[in-house]
């Protein structure tokens, strides 16, 4: 907790026939990070991969497209495929396969083009409809000139009849615009020209077809009807396809999978004519089984050595970082990874937002309401969600929501409703003199705060404040403790420790100014912040003092912390008065409205509430908290094996 | 509208008044400084929303730059609650 986990830097070496051995242990043990060799100013040379290389990737690529082609999505198979059984059968289903769905693609290209034909042809010969003429009468003139297409007005009539009355002009509307076909001796070619360029002539042109239009266009409906048919059938054809190989595909993609990181991977070995050298990361607890594992497997015919780090290496971001956190704190590694790895000398601070995170957005909803609906919405996502960050996302909401709940109690509200007191909703549902109604009408520790109550306001307020300098000292803490090891005790403490003596001078002067200490105090306070703000100086140069005014922003940037939660409860506290004082005392169909009027209000306060304290809760992580000891930009830890999820080993 | 002049007014009148007052200034506080931070936001999030289409592992880069600007809402509403409740 609170570091990475810790790992040593190893090599493996051995003689080349060991090789895919080698390989193959080290990919079940699945906990070693196999680092690239670096080529440059070697002697050695990178490692070529295995044979089955090509053949796996070329049919992964294959199975690959028919998944595409099928629509596959990950899911989590009903029972494990065995691997032998499944390499078995593999490449005559894959032929199989391949020879179905290249049929099915073929067949849908060719519907597919035959629809698109059709459609275009329609749209050709529908401006025709409408004239007596069969399509082949358009063509094949000798001394005729035709000119069939769209114009702007029908005006241009009289435009040709000056220039003879020798021609044959149909006419008619469609779609908003004048449709013309007109006959016209080639003579006159050229004054035609002129014409319809001056009505803004735009040319269709005539399908090679022959008969009635209107006929052709009624017979191509029906034809498309009947592609359309045949699309269909094809799509359940796939569908049924798809169910059939689903588990094939996926479990073969792993297999596939495998086979081809295990040839690959000697891409990142260094090589000479007869061995090889692998250069790896092994976290300190797994050490010793792969030690124990390789020296049985091969009986000490590899050598496998632990190298000692040097401190730059230390230093530098080139350790790849494991998380060392308990279980529950691991969903929150998710919001850790949003923003940056740790790097290997820092504090991983999973642990700490594991609570804070939580806490502020419980303060900011605190409403046992919203809390019971999120921790449904929460458990809901676990429970389907078998991994990922959906899964982690789901579990956060859990945890946030539980935070929530106990605020609610805490401010003793259901749904913006009070639970207790003088306006206590059971009291005014169950009738005052139940014995529900009295003992909540008269049970009044509860709420500590009231955040419906004016009165209480500036308190909430004042207490996010202090909730904030605790979490700001808290970063300049750890902030100390970063910068003590990477830079030096001296460094650490005028850098950080001088941020915690400033505020120590400020609060003096502020507890002095109130009463509550002589006046003397003010002077003392005031000399304490300045002797913070010289280590200020001393440790950042003179730019510390554009910094000052952030010490101010920051803390009354926690004041969120009370204006979220106030929106919220003052978003259902208007449903709940809209509803109780304005429709349901009207009785009759103004009850239906109010109850739609709740469950809508309600629900779109639900999805703010996740929203918005979800946000600002991490932006408090992420600026306020971060930025006072984080650097991150750690590399993942990323072991050589798989995980397998479809196919099994026996 | 009811017209005050404040030779006549009661006392209640001029209270009520300098309520009505503060209740404008602790409005204008919000609402101004709302805007303020809306306009100082929206061209850091759409330049976020730039990079992250680049790079998605900036997303929180981009949150952090984004959010910064809203500093000036929670002082106006500081403000405002101060003007209201104190």
């Amino acid at each position: 907790m609170l570091k990475a986990k810790k790992v040593s830097k190893a090599m493996i070496v051995g003689n080349k026939s060991l090789l895919d051995g080698v390989v193959d242990v080290l990919y079940q043990l699945n906990c070693v990070h196999i680092e690239d060799f670096d080529k440059e100013d070697s002697f050695l040379s990178i490692g070529r991969p295995g044979k089955a290389a090509t053949e796996a990737s070329n049919k992964l690529v294959k199975l690959r497209s028919f998944s595409n082609f099928l629509g596959l999505k990950p899911h989590y198979p009903d029972t494990l495929a065995n691997q032998d059984s499944l390499l078995h059968e593999m490449d005559d289903t894959l032929d199989e396969l391949d020879s179905t769905i290249s049929r099915l693609t073929d067949k849908r290209n060719y519907l597919d083009n035959e629809l698109k034909t059709i459609e275009s042809k329609v749209v050709e010969l529908e401006p025709f409809s409408q004239f007596p003429l069969d399509v082949e009468m358009y063509k094949g003139y000798n001394s005729i000139s035709v000119h069939t297409g769209f114009v702007r007005s029908n005006e241009m009539e009289t435009d040709i009849r000056n220039i003879t009355t020798d021609y044959e002009l149909f006419i008619s509307s469609y779609n908003k615009m004048q449709v013309i076909a007109l006959f016209i001796s080639k003579e006159y070619e050229e004054q035609i020209a002129e014409v319809l360029d001056k009505n803004a002539f735009l040319e269709i042109h005539i399908p090679e077809l022959t008969g009635n239009p209107q006929q052709l266009i009624s017979g191509m409906i029906n034809r498309k009807h009947d592609v359309e048919i045949e699309l269909a059938s094809l799509e359940s054809e796939i569908d049924t396809l798809q169910k059939k190989y689903k588990d094939f595909i996926l479990a073969s993609d792993e297999v596939l999978s495998i086979t081809t990181q295990k040839a690959e991977a000697p891409l990142k070995f260094a090589t000479s004519d007869n061995s090889f050298i692998i250069d790896c990361w092994i976290s300190d607890d797994q050490f010793g089984k792969v030690v124990s594992t390789i020296e049985n497997e091969f009986n000490g015919r590899i050598f496998i050595t632990k190298l000692d780090l040097e401190e730059e290496e230390i230093e530098s971001e080139s350790i790849p970082i494991e998380y060392n956190n308990p279980k529950p704190v691991k969903p929150l590694e998710t919001i850790m990874d949003l923003y940056s790895r740790p790097t290997y000398k820092e504090i991983d601070p999973s642990a700490i937002i594991f609570i804070t995170f939580p806490l502020f957005y419980g303060i900011m909803l605190g409403d046992i309401g919203y809390g019971l609906v999120l921790l449904t919405l929460g458990m809901v996502g676990i429970a389907k969600l078998k991994e990922g960050e959906l899964r982690s996302l789901s579990t956060l909401l859990a945890y946030c929501s539980i935070s929530t709940i106990i605020f609610g109690i805490l401010y003793a509200e259901i749904f913006g409703f009070h639970i207790f007191g003088h306006h206590s909703i059971v009291a005014s549902l169950m009738g005052e003199h139940s014995a529900l109604g009295v003992a909540f009408h008269h049970f009044d520790l509860l709420p500590i705060l009231d955040r419906l109550h004016p009165n209480d306001i500036p308190i909430l307020l004042i207490a996010s404040a202090l909730i904030g300098v605790v979490h700001l000292n808290l970063g300049f803490l750890l902030g100390f403790r970063n910068m003590a090891i990477s830079h030096g005790m001296k460094e650490a403490v005028l850098e950080k420790i001088s941020w915690i003596v400033l505020q120590l001078g400020i609060a003096i002067v502020i507890v002095a100014c109130m009463g509550y200490i002589p006046p003397a105090g003010q002077i003392i306070g005031a000399a304490v912040a300045v002797l913070g703000l010289v280590m200020l100086i001393a440790g950042e140069g003179m730019g510390a003092i554009l910094e000052l005014p952030s010490i101010l922003s920051n803390t009354l940037s926690y004041t969120r912390l009370a204006a979220v939660g106030l929106s919220s409860v003052g978003i259902a506290f208007a449903v709940n008065e809209i509803v109780t004082t304005m429709l349901f005392p009207e009785g009759g169909i103004f009850i239906i409205i109010g109850i739609l009027v709740l469950i809508i209000g309600h629900t779109v306060n639900t999805v703010l509430g996740v929203v918005a304290p979800g946000l600002h809760a991490l932006r408090l992580q992420y600026v306020e908290f971060f930025t006072k000891f984080y650097e991150g930009g750690g590399r993942k830890f990323n072991p050589f094996g798989y995980i397998r999820k479809y196919t099994e080993v026996k | 509208m009811v017209d005050i002049s404040i030779a006549d007014a009661t006392v209640e009148q001029i209270i009520a008044n300098q309520k009505g007052l503060v209740a404008i200034g602790a409005g204008l506080a919000v609402g101004l400084s709302g805007i303020a931070s809306g306009i100082a936001e929206k061209d850091i999030g759409a330049a976020a929303v730039g990079a992250m289409a680049e790079r998605e592992e900036l997303f929180a880069k981009g949150l952090i730059l984004t959010v910064i600007p809203e500093t000036i809402v929670i002082f106006g509403l500081v403000i405002a609650i101060l003007l209201i409740f104190l």
